[in-house]
């Protein structure tokens, strides 16, 4: 049996969701011992949340301490117990920001002004810097560690009704990969969201919206469960030993 | 008895050096600086060497209508906005040294000249040679082309709607393209592109190169703008490195000298340009070298609000025009977060 533990932002509602959906319907991966925690929003891991003890990452945010105290879990090595974080695929911080009314990427022709994915880049990493950091903490002691890709924009989100779709898809398409890279340099595995959840344009298929009307970004249940099942595949199809290499799910 | 009558005797104190003997304090020592005219109301961008940071910071800060047609994006958090070019002057323009320069920033942003190296090789990437250090990574030749179009109409823009243009003169020295006269912000090779002894050629400019790249400038930019003025400042930085063959001591007090005779005199020369000292004010002996780092080289803050203070008593700052809206619909979403993992998982125990 593994033991795989999702946790991260505000998107493991919808992983839990589906956690609960598959157990239901009992059909959690064969194999597999699946828990899901909720820290908090990632607006509230832009600053440091943890502090490093003994190798081991300890909240120090005082609602992710009450959820989760300590990264790796106390009978994690006993349990071969498996992280996959849930936070760092989601830009919509970047990409609904209101820079793009005035600016676009450099690669996307018109009168705005340009700016460099240089710039971007540097911005995003130094949000997710400590979540990034967190997943190194793990992973030097020796766990294996995940990061699971959560919903791509929505056409339905409100930054649409003022930033071209281009733009968005543009930004979080380069992100998208910039991360897969930074992932790959800290031995951190993706598991990517199938491309039939997609568009063409990259955007996420309105069927895995959220069950909430005015929710614009979080994915449903059903996508939760989409998830839970793509990671315990990626670890049935790579066993312990015979992970891949800077390759994404 | 009375004193006999020389054209001395009608002159007000500032005029006599006994004003500085007899102050307390070099601090003490005033009225350094008369305007010519008022900034009231007008708008005012800067360009110039690295000195030229603090005027163009100042003026925005203080309120007065400082014009900056290139600002950051909100993306882009404060403490890095100078590592990007934004915020230091008008335009993302960079450093400014030289007249040179400047007259043919203001000749590629309205089509007249259009220098032959476009981009200049850095680790793999590109950068402008004529703003190199514009950011901290280099960029594919796209962001490059891109970047430089938008850059130069939004110069022809800040050059054609200000009403008041200030200017810091740096440097004589620069490295030209022999092939078009192309003048380069720094070295070949220093931050990128490649040094090639055949194509890229020392120039220290003399007082009448200088001089004529200067009121160039000012008649092509009246020629926008028929009733933009001028404020011209020299930087009392000393250079960083000569490559005249002089001693660096040397070679400064000649840059200086010339940007400070050709500054005055054309001030002298044009009604509607005047010269603020902060050259002077800084580098002068009466200040016993005290506005100077350790390096001797670089101003420190003491000297910055010294210098400023000059400027702001002629030049009465309007207010604090400083605003900081926030965007309220990302803090919504942000709250939205909250309420999906509260919905899920409820309140922490």
């Amino acid at each position: 049996m593994t033991h795989v533990l999702i946790f991260g932002d505000s998107h493991t509602a919808a992983m839990k969701r589906g956690l609960v959906s598959l157990r239901e319907q009992e059909s959690v991966p064969h194999g597999f011992e699946v828990d899901v925690i909720g820290l908090g929003g990632g607006q509230h891991m832009l600053d440091r949340f943890f502090e490093v003890s003994d190798g081991r990452a300890v909240m120090t945010h005082p609602t992710f301490a009450k959820r989760l105290p300590v990264v790796p879990i106390p009978d994690g090595a006993q349990r071969g117990t498996v992280y996959a974080w849930c936070g760092l695929f989601h830009f919509a911080k970047a990409w609904r920001d209101r820079s793009w009314i005035d600016f676009r990427p450099s690669a996307i022709p018109g009168s705005r002004m340009p700016l460099t994915m240089g710039l971007v880049t540097e911005t995003v990493l130094h949000w997710l810097r400590f979540q990034l950091e967190l997943l190194e903490v793990v992973r030097r002691t020796g766990a294996r560690v995940l990061a699971v890709e959560t919903p791509r924009p929505f056409h339905h989100h409100w930054a649409l009704k003022r930033i071209p779709a281009e733009v968005i898809a543009h930004v979080d398409g380069h992100l998208q990969d910039l991360m897969v890279r930074e992932l790959a340099r800290r031995s951190i595995e993706p598991v990517r969201i199938p491309r039939t959840c997609l568009d063409d344009l990259g955007f996420m298929n309105p069927e895995w919206r959220n069950e909430v009307e005015t929710d614009e970004h979080h994915g449903n249940a059903a996508f939760g469960a989409l998830m839970i099942r793509r990671v315990c595949e990626h670890l049935a199809a790579h066993p312990a030993g015979e992970e891949p290499r800077g390759e994404s799910y | 008895m009375t004193a006999p009558r020389h054209p001395y005797r009608q002159l007000d104190r500032r005029s006599h050096w006994r004003s500085i003997s007899e102050s307390d304090h070099p601090l003490d020592i005033g009225e350094w600086y008369k305007r010519k005219f008022e900034l009231t109301d007008l708008r005012i961008g800067a360009a110039g060497s690295c000195f030229a940071q603090h005027i163009g910071r100042q003026l925005r800060d203080k309120g007065f209508r400082y014009v900056d047609v290139e600002p950051a994006p909100n993306l882009l958090r404060p403490e890095r906005h100078a590592a990007y070019g934004y915020g230091i002057y008008s335009a993302r323009y960079g450093n400014i040294y030289t007249t040179r320069q400047l007259l043919q920033l203001l000749l590629r942003a309205t089509g007249e000249f259009e220098p032959l190296e476009q981009v200049w090789e850095r680790d793999g990437g590109f950068v402008d040679p004529f703003r190199p250090t514009l950011e901290p990574e280099p960029m594919s030749r796209l962001e490059v082309n891109e970047l430089r179009a938008d850059h130069l109409a939004r110069v022809r823009k800040l050059f054609r709607s200000v009403d008041v243009f200030v200017f810091t003169l740096g440097l004589t020295e620069a490295w030209v393209d022999a092939r078009d006269g192309a003048v380069y912000p720094v070295a070949p090779g220093v931050s990128g592109g490649s040094y090639d002894s055949k194509i890229h050629q020392f120039v220290n400019f003399d007082a009448t190169q200088v001089r004529a790249d200067l009121v160039a400038f000012l008649e092509r930019a009246r020629g926008l703008n028929p009733a933009m003025r001028f404020i011209l400042t020299v930087s009392p930085v000393p250079l960083m490195a000569t490559a005249s063959g002089q001693h660096v001591a040397v070679a400064t007090m000649y840059s200086k000298s010339v940007l400070r005779a050709v500054a005055g005199a054309v001030a002298e020369e044009f009604e509607y340009v005047d010269y603020f000292p902060s050259y002077e004010i800084i580098a002068s002996p009466v200040m016993r070298g005290q506005f100077y780092n350790r390096d001797m080289r670089s101003v420190n803050k003491a000297g910055v609000e010294h210098v400023m203070k000059q400027f702001f008593s002629q030049h009465a700052p309007p207010g604090d025009g400083t605003s900081n809206d926030e965007e309220a619909v990302s803090e919504q979403e942000d709250a939205v977060c909250d309420e999906e993992l509260l919905s899920t998982f409820g309140e922490p125990g």
